[in-house]
């Protein structure tokens, strides 16, 4: 056997031992969350209740009151939970059935990360990414969870997935549509998908040069398909509220209790410095009530992003879940920084990267939404990770990238790394484990 | 889509036979505090708008509000780990059924270890869909001794409010 033909497939062995590798840790994150749906106490999802009251109106077969607690939420997501609840058997609780709902959209986004990584870094950077991502505690919480946000993240990375793989030559138009379908999706399910309707008309008019008119027409199509679809809901919102833009992503707008509880959180007014402060707390005691960390709005989301921040899935009360949490927080130091370097590199080589344009601004403007949205709501329950899963697949990009930037060795070691911080993220998210 | 949504909840909503009204009676009590979204669908508007439930602190006043927001204090009361703690411990058993036409009247004996019985009669009627929902629900025989009973049984402000007294705790 010649040395090339010996390295290429001992490299094929070496990425199929990784892809084994982070299948395995993605199995225990799976296992985590069915242990959890059954586990965690009925309604303590984050805004549960409000969840819980849209699906008992669909059931009813009525639509969400958009004066209620979480009644601005599009529909989709309560109405599949309504119909998933009519085969449920007696013995499941109906919250456990809403729950799984989430968990199979996180599956299905873990696999479509996946897919749409190995188009631009190796297949064992990509499996190791999209294991990580999946396991990590953003992630597993909201797919353990009652609530739209899992399944309106999924709809959104299926797009952004196909933003990836916009074909080269030939009608645009069919690519667009289907495009177009998820875009509806996930405009019926959660008003982040917006941005993405955005981002999408950019990856078709970037993506047509040379065949102008079939760009603009596939760019139009994707905006107006799925706005002219959700419509219904949106307009709704907005007669509802007198015209508020605020109604259509948060409940504050028009939900007196929304606002009532809100006025009462910290730290209730904001200023520039919140946006680059980062306390230590974040990373050594990551709750909300530590010192600083509810106006740090970077503090709150790493903590957010690597433990639970707001004290919504575990009892930070408990001795050692709170150490536990901040173990994870600080060793989600590291693919943080590494996603950095993948930033720097994907720009020094913009490129190599050209097809990932639209998720990539998505995620600049879900950043820049956030960044607005926690401004004018200066309450740290507005400062949550979760409000940025639909931007996954961009931020698995830079992980990924920036770990496809090392020396071979450090490289494995990396890898290796993210996987073990996975398999612990699972074993700290178990519910239950501290009793 | 949207009518979309609301025809096919409503189809799925037919799907199956609607059971008696003691059968309703009996699934209230066995998915309070661990089944809420279950029990919430066992009632109707009417008993939702009447308990007058309210969140701890808050001062915005409950008449007139929605349905929407007093489902939420509703369920948001059963997600009281202590809530379901309580419910399990309930026995109950019927003392009589009376159903005629599109109303029905079921009266049961509720208990609990060490605590003294009462009487909780539920006031059932029949919603557009063939289904029967708690529209009412009065107690009897409720003292200091089963106050955390009665409540877990049938959540309402004004029992709230006791049980906060009775506990030397503030009723919020």
């Amino acid at each position: 056997m010649s040395a090339p033909v010996a390295v290429d497939v001992n490299r094929g062995r070496a990425s199929r031992r990784w892809l084994a590798a982070s299948l395995a840790v993605a199995a225990a994150g799976l296992a985590t969350r069915i242990h959890d749906i059954y586990a965690f106490a009925p309604l303590h999802d984050f805004d549960g209740p409000g969840h819980g009251v849209n699906v008992l109106a669909l059931e009813r077969g009525e639509l969400p009151d958009p004066q209620g607690w979480g009644g601005f939420h599009p529909p989709l997501y309560y109405a599949i939970g309504a119909a998933v609840w009519r085969i449920l058997p007696e013995r499941v609780p109906v919250h456990v059935g809403l729950r799984a709902i989430s968990v199979v959209a996180g599956v299905v986004l873990a696999i479509v990360l996946w897919r749409a990584l190995r188009r631009f870094v190796a297949d064992a950077d990509a499996a190791v990414t999209a294991a990580l991502v999946f396991c990590s505690p953003v992630f597993t919480i909201a797919s353990s969870m009652l609530g739209n946000e899992m399944l309106g993240a999924s709809f959104v990375t299926i797009a952004l997935m196909r933003l990836t793989a916009i074909p080269p030559q030939g009608p645009l138009a069919g690519h667009a549509a289907a495009t177009g379908v998820w875009l509806a999706l996930g405009l019926w399910t959660k008003s982040s998908a917006l941005a993405a309707v955005a981002a999408a008309a950019l990856g078709y008019a970037l993506a047509g040069r040379g065949r102008r008119s079939q760009a603009f027409a596939a760019a139009a199509l994707v905006v107006v398909l799925p706005l002219a679809a959700a419509s219904a809901h949106y307009v709704r919102l907005m007669r509802a509220s007198g015209g508020s833009l605020l109604s259509v992503v948060s409940g504050a707008a028009m939900a007196p209790q929304v606002q009532e509880e809100m006025r009462a959180q910290p730290p209730g007014e904001r200023h520039v410095g919140d946006y680059v402060r980062l306390p230590l707390s974040a990373f050594l005691a990551p709750h909300f009530s530590a010192p600083g960390l509810a106006r740090s709005v970077p503090g709150l989301l790493h903590a957010s992003a690597w433990a639970d921040g707001h004290g919504e899935f575990l009892p930070a009360d408990v001795p050692g879940v709170l150490s536990a949490a901040s173990v994870l927080s600080c060793l989600g130091i590291v693919p943080a920084l590494v996603a950095l370097f993948g930033l720097v590199r994907l720009l020094r080589r913009p490129e190599r990267y050209r097809a990932a344009t639209a998720p990539l601004v998505f995620g600049a403007l879900l950043v820049a939404a956030l960044v607005r949205y926690t401004w004018v709501l200066p309450f740290y329950s507005a400062v949550k990770a979760s409000y940025l899963l639909p931007a996954a697949l961009p931020a698995a990009l830079l992980l990924a990238v920036g770990i496809g930037g090392l020396s071979p060795g450090r490289r494995d070691a990396l890898r290796g790394f993210c996987l073990v911080l996975a398999l612990l993220a699972s074993g700290v998210l178990w519910q239950g484990w501290w009793e | 889509m949207r009518a979309v949504i609301v025809v096919a909840a409503l189809a799925l909503a037919a799907c199956g036979g609607a059971p008696p009204p003691d059968r309703v009676v009996s699934r209230y009590f066995e998915t309070l505090g661990r089944d809420p979204l279950r029990a919430g669908s066992l009632v109707s508007g009417e008993l939702q708008a009447a308990h007058g439930l309210r969140h701890v602190g808050s001062t915005r006043p409950v008449d007139g509000r929605g349905r929407a927001d007093s489902e939420l204090v509703w369920l948001a009361t059963q997600a009281k780990p202590v809530f379901a703690e309580r419910a399990a411990m309930l026995s109950v058993s019927t003392s009589s059924v009376q159903e005629e036409g599109d109303v029905a009247e079921i009266s049961v004996r509720v208990a609990s270890p060490g605590a003294p019985p009462f009487v909780q009669r539920f006031f059932l009627s029949r919603d557009g869909t063939g289904r029967w929902r708690i529209d009412r629900i009065e107690q009897e025989g409720v003292t200091e001794a089963n106050l955390a009973d009665a409540f877990v049984a049938a959540p309402t402000e004004v029992l709230r409010q006791r049980l906060a007294a009775a506990l030397g705790v503030s009723a919020g």
